[in-house]
């Protein structure tokens, strides 16, 4: 009877690995990465290759660990005379478990410094266009630069919920919360960086022109918290709208009119011109 | 002995479970009378206010519905002039309607692109929208034919006039047509609307929109009494009924500062129907207020007099959109601000005309002195709001300006005064340029030049 649990347990934890790993819809290192959505920031695909080798890692490890466990079992089942046997301690076992750890640690530190180091890489370069943020529950809020490039000061442009960037162009992004820790998460550029009260937390990336049409050019992309902030966390939900860069500074300039403006919510933006009208009604 | 630790676990184990059920009070979605309402009745000293208040109650019910059926009393001109407020797409400006068609594409992009592939020759599959059942019960009633294959993208729609009927007034069109058309320009239905607002507004803005959800007790400011029809941060002057885009903005901004969102995430169409909404929960608390009021003049319920009421709410509504706080058209840019402009605004805000700094300090903290009401006998008591709240002039070194930080905004906080608070309009004698003084010098006293805040 044990024997047989042993031999489905085992054969339920293969099905998963498989179902899991080998099943196109759900491979990562294979090429329908449809776990994640399709990364468009320049430097992402570093952060899915650091993934994947984590990943399968963690899949041998569990493998490992269940081949042993269900070894165990198995024997030990199968000895009807109740006694186990008396050990203390295994000198050479503990120097395995602790080196094999270490290794994989240390080996799993050394890429992921090398990862950072790529990514910030990506992204050097050229002065970025800074843009604030601020978390707060239960909203994302924007700050850019006005006219005069800024930040900080009067012309200032503010925006709720939905934040413009420019395609191509490294942003900056100094992140700092009102209240408690939120977290910056926009799957489609694989950035998940905690916004902190009582500081600034920089965060650079850049959409990727050639990856973003790649990906079909989204039109926006998804931004959320990944950090537990309270009960509205949930609906802490923005959205990144990437521009062409012509099309971004148009908007900005755009914003800076209308801030400037005297003009009520719902107003058309140009005043209208009633003179049409006026000329027909003199015909 | 022996057998009691066994026990003990189960009896943990089950109590834990117990813990789990944890339930928090959900809050009802009902349509009664307001919990001051009886009250205000004995106050005004009506005969009897137990059947005052049941016969306002099945008034209101009579005229509004519940909230699984909302709707809307059509006095006889209403019906004459063919006006449903239930109905509002058609109350909706230009502009409006263009946004909502723009939401609604990217909203239903899902559903438009299958139509698009369908024309393509793949066969129709239009998937479920997310939120919004009724238009999915809609889609699936009116457009049966189209889903069984009965009918083809390409063939008349049966309300169409046929290829020889049509005229450039009333033009042919297909099924494909209607169906792009039928999810571009949907529009949510009050009882949708409902919904939405049970969902994301309930808990803190309270059932009939008293501003007592059971997350709203906990917060400061509290949520807006929305039975009142009186709004802070609109674009209409001070204590004046909003227009639909004043309500449009606050939600798709928020009010920085306080506990309510953005709901910017959510489709133009929805913004409108929560406007809708936020419109039906005010018209019928106003239209409640000024029932009681008239049974304390007469004694009792009068119907003439709550179809009297409920004419004069909904002139107050329908005036909404003259009454827009003007702003001159020279707005000063930044580049215009001289330090002798500021130094006017400083000297205007402490000095006696507009007297700013009696309620938000010398320095702007808001710690000023005029909050205070002091009694005969010289008990000092906190100057409450309109809805009973104790008043709090903004900390303007902060930087937090709910109404928006546009010099526009803060002309009209300052020019018009704020709705339902105690900061006052300002004086008649002050100028345009005084005014724009004292935004700027209001605007310096949180610039952090380059810093973020
Ligand atoms: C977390 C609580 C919360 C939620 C959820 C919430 N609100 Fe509010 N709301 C507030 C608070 C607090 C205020 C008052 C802000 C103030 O006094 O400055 C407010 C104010 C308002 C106002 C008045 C703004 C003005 O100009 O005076 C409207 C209208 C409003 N809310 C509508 C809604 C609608 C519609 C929803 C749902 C879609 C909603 N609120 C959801 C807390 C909330
Ligand atoms: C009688 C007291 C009082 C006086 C006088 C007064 N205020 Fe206020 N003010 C308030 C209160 C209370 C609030 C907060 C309203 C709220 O949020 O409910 C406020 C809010 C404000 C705000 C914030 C608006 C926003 O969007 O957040 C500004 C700006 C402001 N006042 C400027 C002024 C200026 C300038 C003057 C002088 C012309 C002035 N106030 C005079 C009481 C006063
Ligand atoms: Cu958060």
């Amino acid at each position: 009877m044990m024997r047989w649990i042993v031999a489905l347990m085992t054969l339920a934890l293969g099905a998963a690995v498989i179902v899991t790993f080998v099943n196109p819809e759900f491979t990562l290192a294979g090429a329908g990465q449809d776990w994640f959505p399709t990364e468009v920031g320049r430097g992402a695909e570093v952060v899915d290759d650091l993934y994947d080798t984590t990943n399968w890692i963690a899949v041998a490890l569990l493998v490992l660990t269940f081949v042993l466990l269900s070894w165990t079992v198995w024997r030990g089942a199968g000895r009807r005379d109740g006694e186990g046997s008396d050990r203390h301690g295994s000198g050479g076992l503990e120097v395995l478990w602790t080196a094999v750890p270490a290794v994989l640690i240390a080996y799993l530190t050394w890429i992921q410094i090398g990862a950072r180091d790529e990514i910030s890489a990506a992204t050097a370069g050229d002065s970025p266009l800074v843009i604030d943020v601020e978390g707060a529950q239960f909203d994302w809020r924007f700050r850019y630069a006005g006219a005069d490039g800024v930040l900080g000061n009067l012309d200032d442009i503010t925006e709720v919920v939905e934040m413009a960037v420019p395609i191509g162009r490294n942003v900056e992004l100094r992140m700092h919360s009102v209240d408690v820790i939120h977290s910056f998460y926009v799957p489609d550029l694989r950035l998940k960086r905690d916004v902190v009260p009582g500081t600034v937390t920089p965060l650079r990336f850049q959409i990727d022109p050639e990856d973003y049409a790649a990906a079909g050019s989204p039109a926006t992309l998804e931004l959320r918290c990944a950090e537990l902030c309270g009960w509205g966390h949930y609906a802490m939900v923005g959205r990144l709208r990437p521009m062409e860069p012509a099309a971004f500074d148009a908007w900005l300039i755009a914003r800076g009119e209308d801030k400037f403006s005297n003009r009520a919510a719902g107003a058309p933006e140009e005043p209208e011109s009633d003179g049409e009208f006026e000329d027909e009604e003199e015909d | 002995m022996a057998n009691l630790t066994p026990r003990l676990g189960a009896l943990a184990f089950f109590g834990s479970l117990a813990g789990c059920g944890y339930e928090p009070e959900i809050p009802v979605f009902a349509s009664t009378v307001s919990a001051d309402t009886r009250p205000a009745l004995v106050e005004a000293e009506v005969a009897d206010p137990d059947l005052a208040a049941a016969r306002i109650g099945g008034a209101l019910g009579l005229y509004f519905g519940t909230p699984s059926a909302p709707g809307f009393h059509l006095t006889p001109e209403w019906i004459e002039e063919e006006r449903d407020p239930a109905d509002a797409w058609w109350e909706l400006s230009d502009a409006a309607v263009d946004a909502v068609r723009e939401g609604n594409g990217v909203r239903f992009g899902a559903q438009l692109g299958a139509i698009e592939r369908a024309a393509e020759g793949a066969p129709l599959a239009v998937p479920r929208p997310l939120r919004g059942g009724e238009s999915w019960a809609r889609w699936q009633g009116g457009f049966a034919a189209l889903i069984a294959g009965e009918a083809a993208l390409t063939d008349l729609h049966p309300d169409s006039p046929s290829l020889e009927e049509e005229s450039e007034d009333d033009p042919a069109f297909t099924w494909g047509e209607e169906a792009v058309r039928f999810w571009e320009s949907y529009y949510p239905t009050l009882t949708e609307s409902a919904e939405l607002y049970r969902v994301r507004c309930l808990t803190c803005h309270g059932s009939l929109g008293a501003g007592d959800g059971p997350t709203g007790l906990y917060l400061d400011p509290r949520p807006r009494d929305l039975r009142d029809g009186i709004f802070k941060w609109v674009d209409v002057e001070a204590n004046r009924r909003p227009r639909r885009d004043d309500l449009i903005q606050v939600l798709e901004r928020g009010v920085r500062g306080s506990a309510m969102p953005s709901f910017r995430r959510y489709s133009r169409a929805e913004l409108e129907g929560l406007v809708d909404w936020v419109r039906y929960l005010a018209v019928r608390g106003e239209t409640e207020q000024l029932a009681v009021y008239f049974a304390g003049q007469d004694g009792a319920v009068d119907p003439e007099r709550i179809e009297t009421a409920y004419k004069t709410v909904w002139g107050r509504w329908d005036a909404a959109a003259d009454q827009v706080g003007a702003v001159p058209e020279d707005v000063p840019r930044p580049v215009d601000v001289t330090p002798a402009m500021i130094a006017r605004g400083a000297e205007q805000f402490r000095g006696a005309l507009a007297n700013c700094a009696s309620c938000h300090g010398d320095g702007g903290e808001g710690n000023g002195d005029a909050i205070w009401e002091i009694a005969d006998d010289g008990t000092r008591s906190r100057r409450l709001d309109r809805w009973g709240h104790p008043s709090q002039p903004r900390n303007l070194t902060a930087g937090v300006f709910f109404g928006g930080d546009r010099p526009r905004d803060l002309y009209r906080r300052i020019k018009y005064g704020i709705g339902g608070t105690i900061m006052p309009a300002a004086d008649d004698s002050l100028t345009d340029a005084d005014i724009w003084s004292l935004v700027y010098f209001v605007l310096s006293l949180s610039e952090s030049g380059g810093e973020p805040r």
